[in-house]
């Protein structure tokens, strides 16, 4: 056994245990329940977790969170460092995908998907 | 498919005798039903230190805390939790810190928020049974670079850590390798201390069962700094489950070539072996453990020559106890300021304490020294059971002392527990409240001594029987005030003239009790009563005016000594009544009506 050997079985190691070392920063948060595992919630989870994992994202957290927003799933919300949180509907595969590239990574938001809150009609 | 989700078990011996593995199966069975097996993984890791709330079940990444997990919860977490993203509220552990918030994360509980977990950094992180995921939090690491050193920049690291023994005596680690170092011999031990045997305490049992390869890794880079080439664990054959552990962390040490011959490619030897004790107390005191080692029986002999000098089998030996060892690896890999940047200036880092008794969350803490006794008993343990009175509480085990109310603002630190008459032991801290009787509490743990003593001398041998005689005399309404001096000069005969520290602090809890307790002790003698209740023959039980009539105390009764009609007072039949103390736990608590004389 090296040094080296060591470092090698502890990258290829630590994405199993990441999920257990609280040290993510940003969080990603799929809409579940019952209406958004209809509306696919578990396909974009799935995107969600390829795609981080795929593009190294080592400080985010993708998890999911209960139902909300019912008729504009999945909604997913993004939580950033500050614990602000961002909030997006209608979110597919591909939604997802641009989510994480341009909203995690290139901290800008994406107004496609963008929830905004409904204006009172008086 | 990627896993998205780990559902930790706890498997420390609190939660598996909890039904840990029974929860593990029902996990299984329900992921497969529900279709996203695949998804969730599954681990079983060594003990989370919140025992009192077994079985611990966490859900990460959510960082869910489920305490108290049946089996019959399982399908509800899998179903609401793991797939809809819901976590069960009902199921999740709320403390004080958190009681008004929907979901609580681990990090948020008061029980771990002032805790500084490093040598339990991987207990409740890691799968014991893989050695990758030791691997992956940086273990052997510290063996691989301490090769690339001289062994005495070794020594000086840990001597600059300001490092000392978590046994009980506080002794600098460093010293003890410098010692042995110094000698010449052909061949050098290093052995494990894990005959952890006070009465509460489980601080090794956790590190051993929840990350084993610590211990095995630090016994290498110390058998390297003093020259050693064979290590030993001595463990109590009682914890079965470390044993099976360490067992299978040594094979897979020897497997990837981090046990075995020419380590790191350094030309170094080194090898572990376990050895077990048959569960005596006294073979945790270096000579009697090398003794038993060896074959003979467990008995201390006199010292010098120190182990140091002449060990195991007359070789120079180092002997560490669990949780020093568990600093080790850490120490070499942050360096000794790291180490230095928490507890006092005399007492560097950190201590476990196993917290227990009438305490609401028995476990195990991990606090920075200088930390005080309030902090661990009120902020981290909870405060006390059902909301009674703090009265003591015991550190050091059977060879410490109580401390009071009003020392529990002391720093804890090897130097300032001496000095208010405890001492910091290896770490049970034994909390008591108003129903305790101290005078019992003295008698439970010179009982425990007695045994234990391996009657090698006549002061521990006889004196501390006499001790015990004369405590029972007094717990059965038998004792005089001239037993109470006596209990103190033959308590500083026996301290004074004992062979080793197993009779020389046999007598401290007889000692600290008679101090802070005198009077406890003269209602004992005097008026032959027992203010808490608890010794039998000195108890009445007594039904007061505040009684209701509600019969829940005559239902309780075993013997039917308790009678009253409906919504009028009851009465005890004194000639009956045992004293079982039931009709006191039936009485409902805005009542209380039944009291002892």
């Amino acid at each position: 056994m090296t040094l080296e050997e060591l470092e090698e079985i502890k990258v290829k190691t630590l994405p199993s245990l990441a999920l257990r070392i609280n040290e993510t920063q940003v969080k990603l948060l799929i809409g579940a329940g019952d209406s958004g595992i209809h509306n696919g919630s578990r396909l974009v989870l799935q995107e969600a977790l390829e795609e981080v994992y795929s593009l190294g994202l080592k400080n985010v957290m993708v998890s999911q969170m209960p139902e909300k927003l019912v008729g504009q799933e999945v909604v997913v919300d993004v939580v950033d460092e500050q614990g602000n949180t961002t909030t997006y509907v209608n979110v597919d595969k591909k939604g997802i995908k641009e989510i994480i590239t341009f909203h995690i990574v290139g901290k800008k938001v994406v107004e496609k998907y963008l929830y905004k809150e409904p204006v009172e009609v008086k | 498919m990627r896993t998205r989700m780990t559902i930790l078990l706890c498997a420390g011996t609190g939660c598996l005798s909890g039904g840990s593995n029974e929860l593990r199966k029902e996990f299984e069975l329900v992921l497969e039903e529900l279709g996203i097996k695949d998804e969730i993984s599954i681990i079983q890791s060594g003990c989370f230190g919140l025992c009192e709330k077994g079985p611990v079940v966490i859900i990460y990444p959510d960082e869910t805390f489920y305490a108290h997990v049946k089996v019959e919860n399982v399908r509800r977490i899998c179903v609401e939790h793991i797939y809809k993203g819901k976590a069960v509220k009902e199921l999740v552990f709320h403390d004080e810190a958190t009681k008004n918030k929907a979901n609580v994360h681990l990090h948020e509980l008061g029980f771990y928020a002032k805790q500084e977990r490093r040598v339990l950094r991987n207990c409740g992180v890691i799968n014991p049974y893989d050695i990758n995921e030791y691997i992956a939090r940086d273990g052997y690491k510290a063996l691989g670079l301490a090769l690339q050193k001289k062994p005495e920049d070794i020594i000086q690291t840990i001597l600059d850590s300001g490092l000392r023994g978590r046994g009980g005596a506080g002794f600098p680690t460093a010293l003890k390798w410098k010692f042995c170092a110094a000698n010449k011999a052909d061949q050098k031990y290093i052995i494990c201390n894990a005959d952890e045997g006070d009465p509460g305490a489980f601080m090794d049992r956790a590190v051993l069962e929840g990350d084993p390869h610590s211990i095995i890794e630090a016994l290498a880079i110390g058998g390297y700094a003093i020259g050693a080439t064979q290590g030993y664990i001595y463990v109590r054959a009682e914890y079965p489950i470390a044993v099976e552990r360490l067992e299978y962390a040594i094979k897979e040490a020897r497997k990837m070539g981090l046990l075995g011959k020419n380590l790191f490619n350094s030309g170094f030897d080194f090898d572990v072996e376990i050895r077990l004790g048959a569960g005596a107390f006294v073979c945790g005191e270096e000579t009697a453990l090398i003794a038993s080692i060896e074959g003979g029986r467990g008995m201390p002999r006199n010292k010098p020559p120190f182990p140091a000098n002449k060990g195991l089998w007359q070789k120079p030996t180092v002997i560490n106890n669990v949780e020093t060892l568990a600093n080790i690896a850490q120490i070499i890999l942050n360096g000794p300021e790291w180490f230095k940047s928490i507890g006092t200036e005399k007492s560097p880092g950190t201590k476990v304490f196993a917290l227990g008794g009438k305490i609401n969350n028995t476990g195990l803490v991990e606090v920075p020294m200088g930390l005080t006794l309030r902090n661990v008993i009120f902020d981290i343990g909870g405060g006390i059971k059902n909301g009674r009175k703090f009265k003591a509480v015991q550190t050091g085990g059977p060879s410490g002392g109580c401390i009071t109310e009003e020392n529990l603002d002391t720093p804890i630190d090897f130097d300032n527990l001496t000095a208010i008459g405890s001492m910091m032991g290896s770490g049970g801290m034994i909390v008591m409240d108003e129903d305790n009787c101290m005078v019992d509490v003295a008698r439970f743990y010179l009982d425990f001594t007695v045994d234990e003593s391996c009657g090698k001398c006549t002061p521990c041998r006889e004196g501390n029987k006499r001790l015990l005689e004369i405590l029972n005399k007094i717990v059965d309404g038998n004792g005089t005030l001239e037993d109470l001096d006596t209990l103190e000069e033959l308590s500083l005969m026996i301290k004074d003239s004992s062979l080793c520290a197993l009779g020389q602090t046999a007598p401290n809890p007889v000692v600290s009790t008679l101090k802070h307790f005198r009077k406890e002790y003269e209602a004992h003698v005097v008026d032959k009563t027992c203010p808490a209740g608890v010794c039998k023959k000195l108890t009445k039980f007594f039904i007061t005016e505040k009684c209701i009539g509600c019969d829940m105390c005559a239902k309780a009764c075993p013997v039917g000594a308790i009678s009253g009609g409906k919504r009028e007072r009851h009465v005890i039949d004194q000639s009956i009544c045992i004293k079982c103390g039931s009709c006191k736990k039936a009485c409902p608590p805005k009542v209380q009506a039944i009291i002892t004389k």
